[in-house]
């Protein structure tokens, strides 16, 4: 071909630097370095921990299994094998309802299951021992019709471990429900026909056929439900039954036997990591299952006669119990207790835990964001150079969520402790230093910390989501348009991840509204949230008092319900 | 006259080398076509005349600007070029008339609204300016982002593959459409493509490229007909290549005592000849013999098994009644070209 140039003003080609200069390199390994700093900075504590297993006190165990070990050990299998069992029967069971069937009310039951979601365990425990216990109304009511006594007749004991594990099982099973619901929906109506032509009736097309379809994804939600009842502390805390999460809290906060807790909190570690990892291999596999999910949907079956109002009344009865009964009853207590504001002990000044409650709220939502933020742009894989970033790295940041608080609590104070220790030596040394005050233990700072820890995955997946659609070529194509950097940022970058930001933003600010465990051990003396106050005053028995406080968090819980009810229906 | 010149650049991506000295000039209110398989430079130049990368070495003029090279470097920003992205690029959160505006937030609003209308015009999708990408099929999504580049009146347009996602009927269409729209406009075209159907279809001007080399360049009937080297000869058609010996402007081969294009040649040497200047006849005392025919409606494809084993492709009327089996005797129209064998 022609080389020679028909324009006038060749220049002379001037021999171009070609030796790698650092600098590209820096930028291809800056987000990486970032990222692993923040988990390192994020995974500290609970690496303490599991640090701990490894220099092993014998001893500490030893006298642990022949006090509280076996016990607690016994306690929290029993409750996690009676919750995973409760929440798979009703949690499958209504999904199955509303995704295969049509009977009266099937449209408003598909979503409003999903409710009990915004309903913390240690509200739903308080409210349902108040209402059946001896002397609550129901039994009352029983008594005064009957004119029963005491000892007169059988009524179940509520402030047990099957009352326990029913106050769960309401309160978990929509994570059964929403994620089984979905693996019903998705199954293609050909492969149940095809069930169907081969003579299956519609028990043994459900058992054989639609069940273990939906297998990987039921197991997630099982497993979600597990780890959520191994990290709960408020509701077995108010029950008195003793599990690990909770002998955690007690040992440090009470016993002050602070060796104890982190020795059980190591334990803890081993046996959340254990589940996460699982979760993973089974989110894995529940991706090779889906190739149905073209195709016509199936279609519902109408019921008719008797049984399509079973079914109503089993979704009627589901949603009454779990979500209708606590709300009209924290209601009702509440009003109550506006009404006659003098009549107890303690006069609670609301205003100041509401507002202590936004303020954690709101710096925990701040920092997280932009931690998560930090990380989502870092790990970001917009260039052929950063295209093989490891995905996982990100995910790392993110085990907290598996952690009981508890276990994060005592993992922040062991990194804190020395870091205090080693400030206030050298502020007596050098400063003459008097007071009584830590740099960091009982700061803001320090719990701060400790929610950033735990929520980062609700933040993170949010903003990584909304980050991923702000497309390489979306930017290239602003840059050819004339757009410069700021531009882009704006036009671009920000209308694109601001739902991103907002709903991770949402979702930190709520979990840390309902949080116990990490606000009771590492909070600033004296400050109280909605969520502390409504605790104690219910483990008080102040349950009308307790009752305003837990609907504040109620409410504030529903944001997150419907957002997700949102996303469900776009799905659609 | 050339409007675009691209000199000696090179482009790596850490180890591999992506863009081996490139020389390479793009005519002025044309259609250039960047061909070759995936992996081969095309979309990495492309990139390096929108200023999207850098070049390691080497200049890149555009117009009488110089663009790249030595210490002048302007960014994609500043170098006024429409581009069309294989995946839309379409911003999800603007409507259709809110994409097409948005290079064009210099001018003033009536300005900007009797551009977006000519455009829709244009591209055919009046009536959609308040719509959002998602809502728009696959050829919608491509129109917008077809205006939304030209919006600005650049003077080059680059396309990277944007057929690519499309399935074949619309691709058709498209083709068509975009050819017509970018003449219209006059403006500098450089569309890249993997599709050599597409590529002879479109190209004013055809660039077929090789792992980071420049094969060969030239308007596409002649890079099609006069193939300078096999692998592009290979690239762009199914031809048969078999070994012949060449002398005095004629080559000896199988299929017959053959004229050369390139009558310099001599010694061993491997002969291209397409499927459809073979032409063949029924004769017992013939030099193949049919094997297979493949039948396409409006023409088919004969493999004839020639005396050494090796199978040659014709492509005939579909009306010849060709039999299996049948001895024949083949002959080459036209002057074929050949490549020097090397052992």
């Amino acid at each position: 071909m022609n080389l020679e140039h028909p324009l006038q003003d060749k220049e002379q080609v001037a021999p171009q630097n070609t030796s790698p200069s650092i600098w590209p390199v820096i930028q291809t390994w800056l987000g990486p370095i970032l990222v692993i700093l923040l988990t390192i900075v994020l995974l500290f504590p609970l690496g303490t921990l599991a640090l701990e297993l490894v220099s092993i006190d014998l001893d500490l165990w030893a006298r642990m299994w022949d006090t509280i070990l076996p016990r607690t050990l016994q306690n929290t299998l029993r409750l996690v094998v009676g919750v995973a069992v409760g929440t798979l029967v009703v949690g499958v069971g209504s999904a199955w309802l509303v995704t295969a069937y049509e009977f009266p009310g099937r449209q408003i039951f598909d979503r409003l299951l999903m409710l009990p979601l915004s309903i913390p365990g240690f509200i739903m425990g308080f409210v349902y021992v108040t209402i059946f216990e001896f002397a609550g109304p129901v039994q009352t009511f029983l008594r005064d019709q009957f004119e029963w006594g005491r000892g007169d007749y059988w009524f179940p004991n509520i402030s047990s471990v099957g009352g326990l594990i029913l106050v769960l099982t309401l309160v978990l099973y929509p994570y059964v429900y929403i994620l089984s619901r979905s693996a019903f929906r998705e199954q293609a109506a050909n492969t149940l026909e095809a069930a169907n032509v081969l003579g299956f009736g519609e028990w043994p097309t459900f058992r054989r056929v639609a069940l273990p379809l939906a297998r990987p994804q039921i197991a997630v939600g099982v497993l979600l439900v597990t780890m959520e009842t191994l990290t709960d502390y408020g509701t077995v805390s108010y029950f008195g039954y003793p599990t690990l999460s909770e002998r955690i809290v007690v040992l440090w906060n009470t016993s002050f036997d602070s060796a104890a807790a982190t020795e059980l909190a190591s334990l803890m570690v081993v046996l959340a990591l254990t589940l996460l990892f699982t979760e993973r291999i089974l989110r894995r596999q529940a991706r090779f299952y889906q190739q149905g999910s073209f195709g016509r949907r199936m279609s519902r079956k109408t019921l008719v006669g008797p049984r399509r109002w079973l079914a109503s009344l089993f979704c009627g009865l589901l949603l009454g119990a779990a979500f209708v009964l606590p709300v009209a009853q924290l209601s009702i207590w509440s009003l109550r207790r506006i009404r006659e504001p003098t009549i107890t002990v303690l006069s609670e000044p609301f205003i100041d835990y509401t507002f202590n409650t936004i303020r954690l709220g709101l710096i925990g939502a701040f920092f997280t964001v932009l931690i998560a933020l930090v990380v989502a742009y870092s790990n970001r894989r917009d260039t052929i150079e950063t295209a093989g970033r490891p995905r996982w790295l990100a995910r790392l940041t993110t085990i907290g969520y598996a952690m009981p608080g508890a276990v994060i609590a005592v993992g922040v104070l062991t990194v804190v402790n020395p870091i205090d220790g080693a400030v206030t030596d050298f502020a007596v040394e050098r400063f003459n230093y008097q007071g009584f005050g830590y740099l960091l233990t009982g700061t803001i700072i320090s719990l701060i910390y400790g929610y950033t820890v735990r929520y980062m995955v609700l933040a993170l997946d949010s903003i990584a989501a909304s980050v991923e659609k702000v497309r390489p070529n979306m930017e290239a194509a602003a840059r050819t348009l004339g757009a410069n950097t700021r531009q882009i940022f704006y036009r671009i970058h920000i209308p694109l991840i601001r739902t991103g930001i907002g709903a991770g933003a949402i979702l930190v600010f709520v979990d840390i509204m309902k949080e116990l465990p990490i606000t009771l051990l590492l909070r600033p003396f004296g400050m109280d949230t909605l969520a502390v106050r409504a605790h104690l005053l219910s483990v008080e028995g102040f349950h009308e008092s307790a009752a305003i406080p837990a609907l504040m968090i109620l409410v504030a819980g529903l944001i997150p319900v419907f957002l997700l009810m949102q996303i469900g229906s776009n799905e659609e | 006259m050339s409007f675009i010149r691209i000199e000696n650049v090179n482009k790596y991506y850490g180890k591999t080398h992506a863009v081996i000295d490139l020389d390479l000039e793009i005519s002025k209110s044309a259609i250039t076509v960047l061909l070759g398989s995936s992996g081969c430079g095309k979309t990495t130049t492309l990139r390096l005349i929108a200023g999207l990368e850098k070049p390691n070495s080497g200049h890149i003029w555009i117009g009488d600007q110089h663009v790249s090279g030595g210490n002048r470097w302007k960014s994609a920003t500043e170098r006024q070029i429409g581009m069309v992205f294989q995946d839309y690029a379409l911003f999800p959160h603007l409507t259709v008339a809110q994409n097409i505006t948005f290079g064009l937030t210099k001018q003033s609003r009536s300005v900007q609204k009797s551009r977006t209308a000519d455009l829709l015009d244009l591209v055919g999708l009046m009536g959609m300016e308040d719509r959002y990408p998602h809502q728009l099929s696959g050829g919608q999504q491509q129109r917008v982002a077809l205006a939304r580049a030209l919006a600005p009146s650049p003077k080059v347009i680059l396309l990277d593959e944007p057929f690519s996602n499309l399935d074949a009927s619309l691709r058709q269409t498209m083709r068509e459409d975009v050819r017509r729209i970018l003449h219209e406009s006059e403006v500098t075209t450089v569309f890249v493509t993997h599709d050599q159907e597409e590529a002879l279809r479109l190209a004013d001007e055809l660039v077929v490229m090789e792992g980071g080399h420049l094969m060969q360049t030239g308007p596409p009937e002649k890079v099609y007909q006069y193939p300078t080297s096999l692998s592009v000869a290979q690239f762009l058609a199914k031809v048969n290549v078999v070994p012949g010996y060449a002398a005095h402007g004629r080559v000896k081969t199988e299929l017959g005592h053959l004229s050369l294009h390139n009558p310099a040649l001599s010694g061993k040497v491997q002969v291209v000849t397409f499927p459809e200047t073979i032409t063949f006849a029924s004769d017992p005392q013939g030099n193949a013999t049919v094997t297979e025919t493949c039948y396409f409606g409006f023409h088919q494809v004969v493999s004839l098994k020639l005396e050494s084993g090796q199978i040659v492709q014709a492509r005939t009327w579909s009306y010849t009644p060709i039999t299996i089996g049948e001895k024949v005797q083949t002959k080459v129209e036209l002057p074929v070209v050949a490549f020097t064998q090397y052992d």
